[in-house]
């Protein structure tokens, strides 16, 4: 058997440094250890990373400290779009995008609410790019997994008005205070066949997380 | 027009692509050794989005279950990668044996254009 099958063990709080993310990030109760028997190397098993992805980018974007260039480049990443494809969309040249990015500029705070409302909606795609099609026109939202994932549509509408519309964006904050996020993979019990599933099937998911040391005025 | 190059493995790379995309369940995932991550500079980030966008050049059957496929694709920030995976497609397990990081060389939208060298 070439993959590991003994000495697993679910580590409780398991801090992903190797994500890419950032800032801080743990996985709570979700990330199997094991060592490899061929060659006693230390694996982890991280469940649904494309969840776990889109889970962070929410968690990220729902908070209101003003993002920075890397948070900023990191959730571009994350929706493995270019940055053309943003620039587009935010209505900005490149060329300031990509001193948002490197952190030479600061990016607008209505840019901002508009690339965490982009953000967010996108990760409910399996593929962003869909999210962009739908806003060039390219094809109906209907086409898309996009609303077949929406399971509570006013308990949404309500999150976005909370999360986006009302959120204060803020700059200034004590940057002694790390920013870092708690995330639990909440796997239902009942057996499941082992297949692919969409998202609107998938009933495991990166559970809402928490903030673990929220900035100053913390999340409102 | 030039002779367009017939890809290889196109049916693995449609898979890892998929697999990449899919919300999966949690006793299927992905698994690496986070120390040959960071040795390699890439993260988990990059390697989700090489297998979403990268092609497999190379798959071998195991005489065990599973095979072995190379992976080449770009981080989405123009970096190529070389990703040796270990998968068991009837179990959606993958296992991220080895990352290499590809310098100097043709980028992948100049292969696909069958432009670059072989």
């Amino acid at each position: 058997m070439v993959m590991a099958q003994h000495k697993r063990h679910v580590v409780e709080r398991y801090e992903i440094d190797t994500l890419g993310a950032p800032f801080k990030v743990v996985l709570l109760n979700a990330v199997t250890f094991n060592i490899d028997p061929k060659t006693g190397e230390e694996k982890i098993n991280v469940p649904d990373v494309n969840g776990l992805i889109g889970a962070v980018v929410r968690a990220r974007v729902s908070h209101p400290r003003k993002l920075n260039g890397k948070e900023i480049r990191f959730i571009r990443n994350a929706l493995g779009m270019k940055a053309n494809q943003i620039c587009k969309f935010l209505d900005m040249t490149p060329e300031h995008f990509s001193r948002c990015e490197k952190g030479t500029k600061v990016m607008a705070i209505l840019s901002e609410k508009m690339f965490r409302l982009f953000a967010h909606v996108a990760t409910y795609f399996p593929d962003p790019q869909d999210l962009v099609d739908v806003l060039n026109g390219k094809t109906e939202l209907s086409n898309t997994d996009v609303t077949r994932k929406a399971k509570k549509p006013e308990e949404m509408a309500s999150k976005f008005v909370e999360q986006f519309l009302t959120m204060k964006i803020l700059p200034a904050f004590d940057t002694a205070e790390e920013l870092g996020f708690e995330l639990a993979f909440q796997a239902k019990d009942k057996p499941r066949k082992r297949a692919k599933t969409k998202p609107h099937e998938n009933e495991d998911e990166w559970k809402v997380p928490e903030p673990v040391a929220a900035c100053a005025g913390g999340r409102r | 027009m030039l002779p367009q190059p017939e890809r290889v493995c196109s049916l693995e790379t449609v898979w890892i692509r998929e697999f990449a995309s899919m919300y999966l369940p949690s006793e299927t995932g992905l698994s690496y050794a986070p120390q040959s991550l960071r040795d390699a500079g890439i993260s988990l980030l990059d390697v989700r989005n090489i297998c979403r966008r990268g092609y497999v050049v190379f798959a071998d059957k195991l005489n065990g279950p599973g095979a072995v496929w190379v992976i080449e694709g770009d981080n989405n920030d123009g970096e190529s990668f070389r990703l040796t995976v270990t998968v068991i497609t009837e179990q959606l397990a993958v296992d991220l044996n080895k990352v290499e990081r590809l310098t100097g060389s043709v980028s992948l939208e100049e292969k696909r254009d069958g432009h670059g060298t072989a």
